[in-house]
């Protein structure tokens, strides 16, 4: 198992995070962020505990608030974490056939990966930028008014790069 | 005191106290799931929804109030069953169906459940609720209870009680909107020893005790209110049993012993009070060697001539005791032991308790980790106040055993697992053992007198911190035994000594009357809570 | 097009602005906070405030100065001011361009906030999703440090301020203040019950004040201009000008600034283009998920707090969706309902069950089996929703599955069982 732990480096960081609030819990959220970060998107097992050490709470009091965020993962993402809009003005404004093609052409469901790693597929709320639908978030990018055609080419050219 | 006027009655109420506390404790029901007066307030389940028609200024509120998060004020107006009460808390009722599995013939919360109760006076008859609903396994998730997820009204008690009472946060939170659960991680089965709070907590079924599961249903059962006697905090407790068995203790609410809890091993003290196989039935006599059934009528003389003949008196006479004795039982068989034969002190082993578990990190009330000592008896206080001798060595037994007692008259089951102690005792000429159960000294006695245990007898115990408690029978004893008081009375009497006793609330009035740690006490000021013994004083003090 | 009214959105419009802290003092900013350094009292700022009849741009519309005048006197707690930047509700999104565009607008505004109300350290609460807004927002706070605007003894006042930006991880729940402030102490999003109010017992259990981005934006005009400049704007007691996001069918989705109480057909017609392709309109949802869907002939009148509360809806957070004659308003409900149901945080009873069983009731008219009676049901079970848990979201799944169920029947037979 790859070692749990931040680097001395980071937790310096996380030092001058914890200076930021009165209590070191209050910290949790950037503190997850940070350690998802630092796993290429997701927290691997033993993490939970060592961010619940560092911030002095309780192991469930750190699952309690990964189970309920959206964006804490426990099981690995691709290395390409796609979110797309479904929701009302997205929704009806294209969204919904985006996610359809994106499941047909990477042959999975959304809030699945694919078998190499490569692509997560989520079904995601408002992302607010409605303006701009459809809307795809890779990553941290925003991708805005989004076409099938533009998603065929970025699918290729992510494929041939690993390939 | 200020006062509000919940369904048209006035209720006195203290300053900050919510609608719901007070409107409790006036006698008025108001439904609830979540509130519990030993945890923080969530206001989460919103059962308990009333309608504030003036907030004592002359307007109400426009929206239903969760009573137990709303102070009350003066003056105010509060219905808890008006049209609009009734709807706001007969759709939560409807609300916490929608994914209920309604399983009540194999539930064991069924007939104190409080959803059960309420579907009752709510529910409709039939679900309009057409769809699958969420459905979860069920597990064990401690060694002392059981997890059905299907039943949970997702009230958070057992995550506030664990987090902020327990501190290990065995249950936690997670997920969110109707998948939102009540669980422990899989990984980690709880093992602490205050696991049964949480069947206690839980308002349905969804946490039980495994222990109790499919054994009986719950409104069989009769409680009779005592005292815990598995270490010496007792807690307050009800022993609950049916056709003279005991199936289950739960705690009774005393704030100033045990508040709402108590612990698993004090829960599953019970089955020894259900053995029958091994109990004592009838006297025993020793004759060539065996152990033979005599009648009670005929005991009492033969042992008084036996006695007679050995003419032991002063310290050939020693007296064992154990700290199971109540008060009473000590006070009559030290006087048994002084008038009969002139021998004092009684020698009983003392083991002074520590605390036995110890809270993890993060908890900032660790209360409940008071509760188990490591003395796993009730009423070490009471000996020492009784002034019998024993110390954690056993050194003055040890010389007293040195001497080579002639007679040795013991009660309950003192150093019985004492190899050295039995070893010197089965020397004596003679040794009478009053007790409840086979083994122990019963075995090696002379003369056997079988008395009741603990869940059969009255009696008043001292706990760690001089609190005066009263034990109370629950079950009927076996034919043949009788009262540890009557048999030390009774013996007295053989001897020529001593008096009468009625039972044990008469022994305590005596004692009352004397000199003494209880003087001035009688038994009925006692009262269902107990007292402290140092405030009983200084009330007495100051009057 | 219709010409916009000014006040937030000026700066950006300018051709070349960049939104730096030299490109925002070039265009005046940073003005009121030196102004309120230099030498006014708290007091005087909250009056200030009051005096321009501002109301909250979150959704609730509460006046700005009164929440600010509900914060104790100094005391031995600390105090702080937390500046929701959640932006989750559907259909909105002008505080993001808010925060993109010109970052130093509503931080100046929120560090006049936190002077006022004696709060040394300020959180911004923005949504785990948008990198792009932190690291911007974050950006802007370095410049500040780095000028002196921020930090120990700003400009010689004796005033200390820090600013923090605190990620979310995503949920919905955590735009409503209380949630936030869980959120911020590193818990799950779960709303208080209140009373205590923030301002009594917020953040860390001390005084507390949670604003929006657009409200904190529109402070510094109060102050440089006067709140008689900005209460001339808009209508009495919906003062001052709005950022309105449309989205949905229309020609021209994006934010347009127009004084409170502008028309909403102009807005959808003469702002964001009309309907795209020529269409007509079928529905509009004029304050977010969280309002009551309006039909076609209900959209002429003022947009502002108090005309829309009289049409049965809300102006919430200023976001207009707008639905074209093809839409499928039971489609509508269904993403409407979906949303909510996905992010109720579920600690109430009528919202973790309702949500449930709504979604469940709209999705069987979703595969045509449904009925009148079930459409009944969905109203009644929605109604159960309305003011009988701890946050407003109850009312804001409530209200609008209610209307949609009421204002569209005939959307609803479409899907009947056949």
């Amino acid at each position: 198992m790859a070692k749990v732990g931040f680097s001395d480096a980071v937790l310096k960081e996380v030092n001058a995070l914890f200076a930021r609030y009165p209590k070191k819990v209050h910290a949790l959220l950037p503190l997850l962020h940070m350690a998802q970060r630092e796993n290429a998107g997701w927290l691997p097992r033993g993490w939970e505990q060592y961010v619940a050490d560092l911030c002095e709470t309780t192991l469930n009091h750190v699952r309690g608030v990964v189970t309920f965020y959206n964006m804490y993962k426990t099981e690995p993402v691709g290395k390409y974490h796609i979110l797309v809009c479904t929701c009302l003005p997205c929704g009806l404004c294209g969204g919904t056939e985006v996610l359809e093609h994106l499941e047909h052409r990477l042959g999975i469901s959304a809030g699945k990966t694919t078998e190499d790693g490569l692509f997560s597929l989520e079904d995601a709320q408002c992302l607010a930028a409605c303006d701009q639908a459809p809307l795809m978030l890779v990553n941290e990018n925003l991708q805005k008014r989004i076409t099938l055609e533009q998603i065929d080419r970025w699918i290729d050219e992510a494929r041939a790069k690993k390939a | 005191m200020p006062t509000f006027y919940l369904n048209d009655q006035p209720v006195e109420f203290q300053p900050g106290e919510t609608i719901l506390k007070a409107g409790l404790r006036a006698g008025t029901e108001i439904p609830h799931y979540c509130y519990h007066p030993g945890l923080a307030i969530t206001a989460q389940c919103r059962q308990c929804l009333v309608e504030v028609t003036d907030m004592g200024n002359g307007r109400g509120m426009p929206k239903l109030q969760t009573s137990c998060s709303t102070p009350a004020a003066d003056k105010m107006k509060v219905s808890s069953v008006s049209e609009k009460a009734h709807w706001g808390q007969a759709l939560v009722n409807e609300f916490l169906l929608v994914n209920h599995p309604l399983d009540c013939p194999i539930c064991d919360q069924a007939g104190e459940c409080d959803l059960q109760n309420y579907a009752f006076r709510y529910g409709s008859g039939h679900s309009e609720m057409e769809y699958e609903k969420r459905t979860y396994g069920w597990r064990n998730v401690g060694s002392f209870i059981m997890l059905e997820r299907n039943r949970c009204v997702q009230c958070s008690r057992c995550e506030r009680f664990s987090r902020d009472i327990v501190g290990t946060h065995d249950f936690g939170a997670f997920l969110r909107s109707h998948e939102l659960t009540f669980d422990t991680w899989e990984d980690s089965e709880m093992t602490h020893k205050f696991q049964g709070n949480l069947a206690d907590l839980c308002p349905v079924g969804a946490i039980t005790s495994r222990d109790w599961r499919f054994k009986k249903r719950a409104w069989k059962l009769h409680k009779t209110p005592t005292v815990c006697t598995a270490c010496s905090t007792g807690c307050n407790i009800n022993l609950e049993h049916h056709e003279n068995r005991v199936y289950r203790i739960k705690p009774r609410v005393n704030a100033e012993v045990n508040r709402w809890w108590m612990c698993d091993e004090g829960r599953l003290s019970y089955p020894v009070l259900n053995n029958r196989r091994e109990r004592l039935l009838e006297p025993q006599a020793r004759v060539k060697g065996e152990l033979q059934a005599a009648s009670w009528d005929a005991i009492y003389p033969a042992l008084a001539q036996r006695l007679k003949q050995i003419g032991a008196s002063g310290a050939q006479v020693l007296g064992l005791v154990d700290t199971h004795a109540t008060n009473e039982e000590l006070y009559l068989f030290k006087q048994l032991l002084a008038d009969g034969f002139g021998s004092d002190p009684v020698y009983f082993p003392h083991r002074p308790g520590t605390q036995q578990e110890h809270p993890p990190r993060y908890l900032t009330e660790p209360f409940i980790y008071t509760l188990i000592t490591t003395d796993k008896s009730p009423n070490t206080a009471g000996a020492l106040k009784a002034g019998l001798a024993g110390d954690p060595d056993d050194k003055r037994l040890k010389a007293a055993l040195r001497a080579g007692p002639k007679v040795v008259l013991i009660l309950g089951t003192p150093f019985a697992n004492d190899m050295a102690v039995r070893e010197a005792v089965s020397r004596a000429d003679l040794i009478v053992s009053i007790a409840t159960h086979q083994g122990g000294w019963a075995e090696l006695a002379d003369v056997v007198l079988p008395a009741h245990t603990v869940a059969e007898r009255a009696g008043t115990v001292l706990n760690k911190d001089e609190r005066l408690q009263r034990i109370a029978p629950a079950l009927e004893a076996p034919e043949g035994t009788r009262p540890q008081v009557r048999i030390l009375a009774e013996l007295a009497q053989a001897l020529g000594k001593g008096r009468p006793y009625a039972d044990a609330p008469a022994v305590f009035d005596a004692m009352g009357q004397q000199d003494g740690p209880f003087k001035g006490l009688r038994w009925e000021a006692i009262g269902p809570l107990g007292l402290p013994l140092g405030a009983a004083k200084a009330a007495k003090a100051s009057a | 097009m219709a010409q916009e009214t000014l006040l937030l959105l000026k700066n950006m419009r300018t051709p070349g602005y960049t939104g730096d802290l030299s490109a925002y003092q070039k265009a005046g900013g940073s003005k009121a906070w030196e102004k309120v350094l230099g030498g006014m009292k708290p007091a005087q700022v909250i009056e200030a405030v009051k005096a321009s009849a501002l109301r909250g741009r979150g959704g609730a519309g509460f006046p700005c100065g009164m929440k600010w005048s509900f914060m104790p006197p100094l005391g031995a707690k600390p105090h702080y001011l937390v500046c929701n930047a959640d932006e989750s509700e559907p259909g909105t999104f002008k505080d993001h361009l808010l925060m993109l565009a010109d970052p130093h607008q509503f931080l100046e505004g929120m560090m006049i906030g936190c002077f006022s109300m004696h709060s040394h350290h300020g959180y911004i609460y923005i949504r785990g999703e948008s990198q792009h807004a932190i690291r911007r927002v974050q950006g802007a706070i370095d410049e500040l440090y780095k000028a002196k605007l921020l930090g120990r003894n700003i400009r010689g006042s004796g005033f200390d301020l820090d600013l923090t930006v605190h990620p979310g991880a995503g949920a919905y729940i955590c735009g409503e203040e209380t949630a936030m402030l869980d959120s911020l102490e590193g818990k799950r999003g779960q709303p208080r019950s209140k009373p205590p109010f923030p301002a009594q017992s917020g953040f860390n259990a001390c005084p507390t004040t949670v604003n929006n981005v657009e409200t904190l934006a529109n402070v510094p005009f109060i102050l440089t201009q006067g709140p008689e400049a900005f209460a001339k704007l808009g209508r009495p007691n919906n003062t001052g000008t709005q950022c309105i996001s449309i989205s949905g069918h229309v020609a021209k989705p994006g934010v347009y600034e127009v004084e409170m109480g502008h028309n909403l057909k102009s807005l959808i017609y003469e702002y964001a283009g009309g309907i795209r392709g020529g269409k007509k309109l079928k529905a509009v949802i004029p304050g977010g998920a969280s309002a009551g869907i309006l039909r076609a002939d209900e959209v002429d009148l003022p947009y502002d707090f108090d005309s829309l509360a009289k049409a049965g809806t809300m102006r919430g957070s200023g976001a207009i969706m707008v639905f074209d004659e093809d839409t499928d308003v039971v489609r509508l409900a269904e993403r409407t309902i979906r949303f909510f149901n996905h992010e109720s945080c579920g600690q109430c009873t009528p919202c973790r069950e309702g949500t449930f069983w709504v979604k469940n009731m709209i999705r069987q008219f979703m595969d045509d089996a449904g009925d009148g009676v079930l459409a009944e049901r969905i109203h009644r079970a929605a109604g159960q929703m309305i003011g009988t848990t701890i946050c407003a979201f109850g009312d804001a799944v409530g209200g609008p599955m209610q209307a949609f169920v009421r204002k569209f029947p005939e959307e609803f037979a479409k899907h009947y069982a056949s």
